[in-house]
């Protein structure tokens, strides 16, 4: 009877063919090695290096002869995102969460001693300044995407009308009104913004488990903040 | 042989902390993807291997192999200068977060170690001279 471990008979066979394949999968192995550590180095690269510099204007529509806002008119911030990235990484904007706030003149000059203690407040030495958020919003955001080595600017505008919001636009106008009248200039009123920016590193999946490692849920994104943030 | 089963144990670790920065990426480790990288290269190893005492001591000189492999991965974006976190933080990182691999590659080794001697005595394998000059058929 044969043995069937000893069926090729006594002399056998080379093992050169394993050993060239066990050479194929070490350099694959070394690939991908080397490719993740690449991988890893864009990521750790742009969590490091991207920036972020937002703009804001403010602008008033449907004014009267001295710049006051009208019951009907309304109240936009534009605010101009640009994204730095000089990283081999593409990026996604997704979350943008945006804030103003325009001091209170009548609360800091004492003319309105109620919203005085709803504002919010920003400490200067022993001087109090009193700010009224005007803005306030997060949305996410489709579609912006961030090319590698290179920039984009992402433009977003806020407004406030009667109709959107009649208690804040009223305190709102209120304020506008005092500036203009006290430097002649209704959007002349010290402003204070603050943004947070979320940017996803495409070709990172993130982990969508309740139970992933902490660290596999955020190394795939960016969070980037700019501006102070008054709220309480 | 312990360095290319030390490859194994360093990229499936490396792979199994950070699994979506990696080649290929993904959400979460994948098991399948682990065992079989492993496995393989366990298999191979044995299929090279005449000694099975040389065998076992390469799985377990694999493990400190693979514990820097995995260690050079993670500390590579240090190049860049860019990586803001202690180095020592890295090292007790991939040794705790890896040693489940760690742990699960040395007896894995060792079965399929020896499925691959096995394997190779089967089918009569033996070592050659790379450059020696295959023999010519003989007439009678």
């Amino acid at each position: 009877m044969t043995d069937p471990w000893h069926m090729l008979g006594p002399q056998g066979k080379s093992d050169r063919p394993v050993w060239l394949f066990a050479a194929g999968v070490a350099f694959v192995l070394l690939a991908l090695a080397i490719g993740s550590a690449l991988s890893y180095t864009s990521i750790v690269v742009a969590q490091a290096t991207v920036s972020i510099s937002p703009s804001t204007s403010l602008t008033l529509q449907g004014t009267n002869s001295d710049g006051t806002l009208t019951p009907d008119g309304s109240l936009t911030a534009s605010l101009s995102l640009r994204v730095d990235n000089p990283s081999s990484r593409v990026l996604r904007l997704q979350l943008l969460a945006f804030s103003g706030w325009i001091e209170d003149g009548p609360a800091t000059v004492g003319l309105n001693e109620s919203r005085r203690l709803l504002d919010d407040r920003l400490l200067e030495g022993n001087s109090t300044r009193y700010f009224y958020r005007v803005f306030g919003e997060s949305r996410e955001v489709a579609g912006a995407i961030v090319g590698a080595a290179s920039a984009a600017i992402f433009r977003f505008t806020y407004t406030l009308t009667h109709a959107l919001n009649p208690n804040r636009f009223e305190v709102a106008r209120n304020i506008t009104d005092y500036w203009a009248s006290a430097t002649g200039n209704a959007t002349a009123g010290p402003w204070i913004h603050w943004l947070r920016v979320h940017l996803i590193i495409e070709g990172v999946p993130v982990a969508s488990s309740p139970t992933a490692a902490p660290h596999l849920m955020t190394i795939g994104t960016i969070e980037r903040m700019d501006g102070t943030n008054l709220a309480t | 042989m312990s360095t290319f089963l030390g490859l194994a144990v360093g990229y499936t670790t490396f792979y199994s902390v950070f699994p979506n920065v990696t080649v290929p990426a993904s959400e979460e480790p994948s098991l399948s993807l682990i065992l079989g990288v492993l496995a393989m290269a366990g298999l191979l190893a044995g299929l090279m291997t005449e000694d099975l005492r040389m065998g076992v001591v390469q799985g377990f000189l694999s493990i400190p192999a693979g514990l820097v492999i995995a260690f050079a991965l993670a500390i590579s974006p240090v190049l860049t200068g860019f990586l803001e976190v202690q180095v020592d933080d890295i090292f007790s990182f991939i040794t705790r977060l890896g040693l489940p691999i760690y742990l699960f590659a040395l007896p894995l080794y060792i079965v399929t170690g020896i499925a691959g001697m096995l394997l190779r005595e089967r089918f009569g394998l033996h070592s050659e001279s790379f450059f020696a000059a295959r023999p010519s058929p003989q007439r009678k």
